[in-house]
């Protein structure tokens, strides 16, 4: 039985759990990040890679040292124009160095051949097409559950009369779906849960959307839960990209799965970014305009420093501030950022929409 | 400006060190006006901080820089989309997406924008969007345009490696070439190595590495400076995958390194050598 780990991001190990239990291995998931994970990321990564590289690095040296023989992450060759291209060979050399005795075998793969080949590796036994596919479905509906939840939770947050309610049902959703034979059971017994938190409808909320990397929107601890601070503030947040997002774009055996909104978010970009240039750039721009067209009050990108292209897509979002007069807030992470200085920018960002809206 | 004949304007910056003289013969065979943009000095510098975001890298800055100068003195600006060489290699996503960088950031710039990969196709796409129609002769005249630039071999020897952009702009690299020479060393460098590996994702790293490795076999060579910008993504793994037994001098250079600084670390590491 492999001992196998992966990315700790945002709500997604709980469904790499699930994938590497029915493949027969044993998932060691790394701790959850905290300051000391950065420490270690910093400490063992040249310093001029980019924060979720640090953030990587420490995570999966956590991981080795609680036992994982196997790094699992998806081929992210075939996602980026953008530095996460490089990542597993950095990760590896840099692990290798410190003497940890690690294999990487991607989960999933760039084709179907190479996908049952990788799991048939990780299995230790030969996996059959339709296996193969099961699992991948699996997979992606357990990501698109999780995701569904957080939604849900996002969307209550702005008008709950009782402060907290929805992040408390956001961990017992967590909790649900671990303990859950099949989604659909969860799923319900969410339902019922939600229809018991005590709403106001009446509330007027401003409408933010948040754009900006793949990590920065979806692992809390990189963008210090602004989106829980932002709900906080009576503030509805549109959040651009999705867990189910990092294996959902790459894969082209996922083809019916594919999401339509890419299509046109690409096509919104076109005026500001005429052709793909990499990362998540073009969907980041599209999307801008599309809350700008959709009336929102406001933008929100967040970024690694010196995310390249990240930085392209915030030329362009300048343009779309000025095209559709939109107030856009750029907001640049790396392991330097404070807490505090984010939370008076934010404050002061909440502030000026709600004094322009009224 | 004659009627009748279109002024292409060229800016001297970025891919420029290995594609240029290419360009530059292709216009004018084609019987158009050439304007290319002089060696970056203070006033193209300054004008390409000025108008750029701060989180770019300087040879995107300076870039900038040399469009703001044609602006006035052509009537249209060639900015080729250089996407990628092979297959899942490619230039870095700043250099994919300057032509839309200089479409939001400046207004009023005609840019003259075509997918290159240094090939006949593409020299075709743009011959086409020019209005002219066969181009396979000045193609073949092309070909022997290659831009090797190797000095050689005297005395003690230095390779210098980078991006061909901080190569061979002396206003970029602070003008290294010559202090060097006045150190009594020559100076080699190499943009277009033989038996690149397809180590990374990125046409330059690859070469870089590759360059990195020939010069630390070779007998000739007593040190290795590699020039690496600041806040370059795609640079940030070559120390990683390198193993080097020549000392090596690595020095992060922008828009803020001073002329002094580098006096004196060059002059520490002539010392080793």
């Amino acid at each position: 039985m492999k001992k196998v780990t992966y990315y700790h991001i945002g709500h997604g190990y709980i469904a790499f759990e699930d994938f590497f239990k029915r493949l027969g291995c044993e998932p060691v998931t790394p701790p959850k990040i905290t300051n000391k994970t950065i420490e270690l990321g910093v400490k063992h990564s040249p310093d001029s890679a980019c924060f979720p590289f640090k953030i990587f690095v420490g995570s999966f040296i956590e991981a080795a040292e609680n036992g994982a023989e196997v790094i699992s992450i998806y081929p992210m060759k075939s996602i980026y124009n953008c530095r996460g291209a490089d990542y597993i060979a950095g990760i590896m050399k840099i692990l290798k160095r410190l003497g940890y005795n690690v294999e990487y075998i991607p989960i999933l793969g760039t084709d179907t051949k190479d996908l049952l080949n990788n799991m048939s590796k990780l299995a230790g036994r030969t996996v059959g097409l339709k296996e193969g596919i099961k699992h991948t479905a699996q997979h992606l509906r357990f990501l698109h559950a999780l995701d569904w939840l957080e939604k849900l939770c996002t969307d209550t947050r702005p008008y709950e009369v009782e402060k907290g309610d929805s992040t408390k049902l956001y961990n017992k959703g967590l909790e649900i779906f671990k303990a859950s034979e099949s989604l659909k059971k969860a799923k319900k017994e969410i339902k019922i849960l939600h229809e018991k938190i005590k709403v106001d409808n009446s509330r007027t909320v401003v409408k933010i959307g948040f754009v900006g990397d793949l990590f920065a929107l979806i692992e809390p601890f990189y963008n210090q839960d602004i989106v829980e601070k932002l709900g906080d503030k009576g503030v509805l947040v549109d959040k651009s990209l999705y867990t189910n997002e990092m294996l959902r774009r790459p894969f082209k055996i996922l083809g019916p799965f594919k999401d339509k909104s890419f299509k046109l978010n690409h096509k919104l970009a076109e005026p500001y970014i005429k052709e793909i240039i990499g990362g998540y750039s073009n969907h980041c721009v599209g999307r801008a305009v599309w809350y700008a067209q959709n009336k929102f009050d406001g933008v929100i990108q967040m970024h690694a420093f010196g995310c390249m292209p990240e930085i392209n897509a915030k030329a362009a979002l300048q343009k779309v501030s000025r095209d559709y007069e939109i107030p856009i807030m750029h907001l640049t992470r790396d392991e330097h950022s404070s807490e505090t200085g984010f939370d008076t920018r934010i404050d002061a960002f909440v502030d000026l929409i709600k004094r322009k809206k009224n | 400006m004659k009627k009748g004949i279109m002024k292409i304007g060229i800016p001297r910056a970025l891919m420029f060190f290995e594609y240029g003289k290419k360009w530059e013969r292709f216009f004018k065979e084609l019987g158009f006006e050439v304007v290319v943009s002089p060696d970056t000095d203070n006033e193209i510098y300054d004008e390409g901080l000025k108008n750029t975001l701060t989180d770019y890298c300087l040879p995107i800055k300076v870039f900038i820089g040399h469009v703001l100068w044609l602006k006035d003195k052509c009537d249209i600006v060639f900015i080729p989309r250089i996407r990628s060489s092979e297959e899942w290699i490619y230039h870095c996503p700043n250099i994919i997406g300057v032509p839309d960088l200089v479409k939001n950031s400046i207004e009023g710039v005609k840019i003259l924008d075509v997918d290159f990969r240094d090939d006949l196709e593409s020299y075709q796409a743009l011959a086409k969007k020019l209005g002219k129609g066969d181009i396979k002769k000045i193609y073949e005249k092309l070909k022997n345009l290659v831009e090797v630039n190797v000095d050689f071999f005297k005395n003690k020897t230095v390779a210098l490696v980078g991006r061909s952009y901080y190569l061979f702009d002396n206003k970029l690299n602070l003008d290294m070439k010559k202090k060097l020479k006045d150190y009594g060393y020559d100076v080699v460098t190499n943009i277009n190595p033989k038996n690149v590996e397809k180590l990374t994702h990125w046409t330059n790293v690859n070469k870089l590495i590759a360059s990195i490795k020939k010069f630390n076999s070779d007998d000739k060579i007593s040190g290795i400076i590699y020039i690496k910008p600041f806040n370059c993504g795609p640079d940030f793994i070559v120390e990683e995958l390198v193993n080097v037994d020549k000392p090596m001098l690595v020095l992060r250079l922008d828009e803020h390194s001073s002329e002094t600084g580098l006096i004196t670390r060059l002059e520490a590491f002539t010392d080793i050598l």
